[in-house]
């Protein structure tokens, strides 16, 4: 249901309010016909903050432009996934003064991993199966679609969460705990349809934010750990009718289909797609990560190099077709999802100006493709402590150790929480340097064959922290594709571990959530540590960036609130 | 927490130890306290407790909206609507083991009372006995709602019709017929602060009329009819009107004929009855993710 704040207490307290406010003012006589009641008069300046602020009615042409500017019009703000800010009005010389100016209180399940999208001054966000509409400049509460969550949910889905909405003409779309695709209007919070896209009562859930791409709304689901076989689907944006489905494990005599073993495996084999996506407009590819193969850990029920999991695919928008892919993890052993955002930088390599993802995958190594044909071009191992592989070779194949958990368990780095994770890089093409989060933990790996059981995470085994394994270092690295190295890599102090990406911006800041509970500001170029606030609360999101009539604005959730800065 | 309502629940425990009786219901009326409190659909305490042990305890197997899924559909079926309170409980507390239900004894008595008290919600069943009879005809309602009346100009149903009213598809699910006649017929003897018209003159004498959806000491934002907020700062108004009307038309009531507004009246009702039911509301905890 949607609600313009229900509370019963504020209604009553408001309603007084407002009669004392009426007893203040002349009343108006109150007039006939519909049609009279709301005039919308030519305002000016003191009724109007710039053009169509206030007015939501997102076109083709915002969601494809080149630049991030006023609006940040989906998960990763355009569809390069760069997160890259040509905002400037905040710079290393001024951040100094950079100040909170609002915070939002959600009401939530756990900690919001939710990136905010602003459009003509106003900010939806979600958190738990719940939508909301804020002023992006007060915070203030336009609407809130309710919605409860549901229960019974296996692993991740049962944690509610939710990475936010996308948006198009006057509708924005968001996923629900339980695999369901929302339409609501932008401008109210209704509900116009509700499609479920994956049965939750076969461990798909959803977690993600969906990705327009033209007339379609596309989706991923949860469930990679339990057993699901994985997909992204795309469903036409007006009528919510389904409109392809690409299968990231191919079945029985498709192509693929020789690196699993005969039988049943396929329908459990993981390979969801729970991230967002990318995409170019001039290629007409969409470029989507998946997840593990499962079960997870125990590889000997599932021989072969199970494609497509823990690959990039990329895929045809307009049909779902496989056009080519990338397999990071072949017969993954280790839960190393590849769902990291595959970011299209246009940039020169090797002295040839190409059209490039770079991407840092979970495994430990950075990778940059070739995103026109998919070949692999480069990698560098970024998790210093790694022992899973001694390399990757010259096809981009890894070169494995042959670690293989058992009944006693086998150490193995990284863990399965991955040398990164999720959250978000970011390229800034002023420096050149493609930054992200990395975690140098490891984790004893231990599996055991078991049975697929319904309804119960497939994860085949168990982990624990390896003795004496206690306070593992994190980095915010810039790698600078110039010199194909990194620029700066600054171990992060604060003992909290967060699960928070950055971002970047033309004023030369790089944003992020550091391991102190704080949002902090660094200087692009050299990492040096400029700001920082306090938020008091763990840091699973990443940070956006948008403006009002001419003001830069920074938003990221941090627990259950979200937070906005801006200069005095 | 109010005197009265803690006294009529004390009286009604039996069989309990006090003390724990006494906890547990403290503990009860603070958890439905602090969940009223929060921004959610406006339930009483006891009905709060009863969605969660509902989601809990027996969605898993009876379906979120107790319309089956493993077990049957105990929200629909004319066998267990038409059982007593006296039965369910029974049934809650004790099991059907030759169903393969299993028996729920820790919820207690309270816990018990709530979840069927929940369930009942779900059967459209209110406090009174199975739902009313309809005076009108639901199918000439639906016509009415999309065109004599032009409800849906406004209001959105189904996923059909306009933004700036509510949303109306669960609205009837615990209305009775003459509460929502009420509504229609005399729409702002209750009028919702984000429901108000106000009109306000800048001071350039520039002026706009719409729909207040939130506002402060310092700021006010207007929704105009195309849908657009207006986020305006008191200091540069002169005049601040706040109406005492919505939106809606405040003559349906001499518009429509008796019949028209019954019909009305039973499309929403059947329509709530039919809508999907609101699972619990998040309970909050720290997650790792995937």
């Amino acid at each position: 249901m949607a609600m313009r704040t229900g509370r019963k207490s504020v209604v009553g307290f408001a309603a007084f309010v407002m009669m004392l406010t009426v007893v203040a003012l002349q009343g108006q006589p109150a007039k006939n016909s519909t049609k009279a009641w709301v005039e919308s008069s030519a305002s000016g300046d003191a009724l109007q903050q710039g053009t169509a602020l206030g007015q939501i009615d997102v076109q083709q042409s915002e969601l494809l432009q080149k630049t991030i500017k006023n609006n940040w019009v989906s998960y990763n703000g355009d569809y390069t996934g760069r997160r890259y800010s040509s905002l400037a009005e905040v710079t290393p010389q001024n951040v100094s003064h950079l100040a909170a100016k609002w915070v939002f209180h959600t009401r939530n399940a756990g900690v919001l991993e939710v990136t905010p999208v602003v459009v003509a001054g106003v900010m939806f966000i979600t958190g738990s199966n719940d939508a909301y509409a804020l002023d992006a400049r007060t915070g203030a509460l336009l609407w809130h679609h309710a919605r409860g969550v549901t229960s019974g949910l296996v692993d991740d889905a049962s944690g509610h969460i939710n990475r936010g909405v996308a948006v198009l003409g006057t509708r924005v779309y968001m996923e629900t705990d339980n695999a369901h695709l929302l339409c609501l209007d932008a401008r109210s919070g209704n509900l116009i349809w509700d499609v479920a896209y994956a049965d939750n009562t076969q461990s798909y859930g959803a977690t993600s934010a969906p990705l327009i791409v033209k007339n379609k709304v596309l989706v991923g689901t949860s469930g990679g750990d339990d057993g699901v076989r994985g997909f992204v689907a795309a469903y036409d944006a007006q009528t919510g009718k389904e409109a392809w489905r690409f299968w990231t494990i191919p079945a029985p005599g498709e192509k693929g289909s020789e690196t699993w073993p005969a039988g049943n495996a396929y329908l459990l084999g993981g390979g969801t797609a729970w991230m967002p996506g990318t995409y170019d407009p001039e290629l007409n590819t969409i470029y989507w990560g998946t997840s593990n193969p499962a079960p997870d850990f125990d590889g000997s029920v599932r021989p072969g190099d199970n494609l497509y999991t823990s690959s990039l695919v990329a895929l045809d928008p307009d049909t779902g077709k496989l056009k080519w892919y990338f397999q990071f993890n072949p017969h993954d052993l280790y839960d190393y999802d590849s769902v990291q955002t595959p970011v299209l930088v246009d940039a020169t390599f090797k002295g040839k100006r190409r059209k490039l993802i770079v991407t840092a995958n979970r495994n430990g190594f950075l990778y940059i493709l070739d995103r026109t044909t998919g070949k692999y071009l480069y990698s560098k191992q970024f998790m210093k402590r790694m022992n899973w592989a001694k390399g990757i070779d010259k096809n981009g194949r890894p070169i494995s150790n042959h670690l293989i958990p058992d009944a006693k368990g086998v150490l193995v780095c990284p863990g399965f929480a991955g040398a990164t994770n999720w959250y978000s890089p970011s390229y800034d093409p002023q420096t050149n340097m493609f930054y992200f989060r990395s975690f140098e933990g490891c984790d004893v790996l231990m599996a055991k064959q078991e049975p697929f059981k319904p309804g119960r995470p497939y994860y085949s085994t168990g982990s624990r922290t390896p003795p004496g394994d206690v306070a593992n270092d994190s980095y915010i690295n810039a790698f600078d594709l110039t010199n194909l190295d990194f620029a700066w890599r600054d171990k992060q102090i604060g003992g909290r571990q967060a699960w928070a990406g950055v971002m970047t911006t033309a004023g030369g800041l790089v944003a992020f959530g550091n391991n102190a509970n704080e949002f902090e500001m660094d200087d692009a170029r050299t990492g040096k540590p400029l700001w920082a606030f306090k938020l008091g609360q763990p840091m699973h999101a990443s940070p956006m960036s948008y403006a009002i009539a001419g003001k830069q604005y920074f938003a990221v959730a941090a627990g259950d609130d979200v937070f906005a800065f801006a200069l005095p | 927490m109010p005197w009265s309502m803690f006294r009529e629940s004390f009286e009604a425990m039996t069989r309990r130890r006090l003390t724990v009786g006494f906890v547990c219901f403290c503990l009860m009326l603070l958890v439905g306290t602090a969940a009223f409190a929060q921004d959610e659909p406006s339930m009483a305490p006891e009905q709060n407790q009863g969605a969660q042990l509902f989601s809990s305890h027996c969605a898993y197997c009876h379906g979120a909206d107790g319309r089956g899924g493993r077990a049957p559909a105990i929200a629909t079926l004319p066998k267990v609507v038409g059982l007593s309170n006296q039965d369910l409980i029974g049934i809650v507390h004790k099991g059907e083991a030759d169903q393969g239900m299993p028996a729920f004894p820790d919820l207690g008595d309270q816990g018990t009372k709530a979840v069927v008290q929940y369930l009942r919600t779900l059967q459209g069943v209110t406090a009174n006995g199975p739902p009313a009879k309809l005076a009108g005809d639901p199918d000439m309602g639906r016509k009415m709602f999309f065109g004599k009346a032009q409800c849906s100009t406004c209001h959105m149903i189904l996923g059909k019709g306009g933004f700036m009213a509510a949303e109306l598809t669960s609205y009837a699910r615990n209305r009775t017929a003459s509460e929502i006649m009420q509504a229609i017929v005399n729409p702002d003897a209750e009028l919702q602060p984000t429901s108000r018209v106000v009109s306000v003159r800048a001071k350039d004498g520039k002026s706009l009329t719409g729909v207040v959806r939130t506002e402060d000491n310092l700021n006010i934002t207007l929704q105009t009819e195309d849908g657009r907020y207006h986020f305006l700062s008191r200091s540069n108004l002169a005049v601040v009107n706040y109406t005492d009307h919505s939106l809606m038309p405040p003559d349906y009531g001499t518009r429509l004929t008796a019949k028209e507004l019954d019909d009305l009246v039973a499309f929403l009702i059947v329509t709530g009855r039919n809508a999907p039911a609101e699972p619990a509301p998040p309970k909050s905890r720290w997650h790792h993710d995937d």
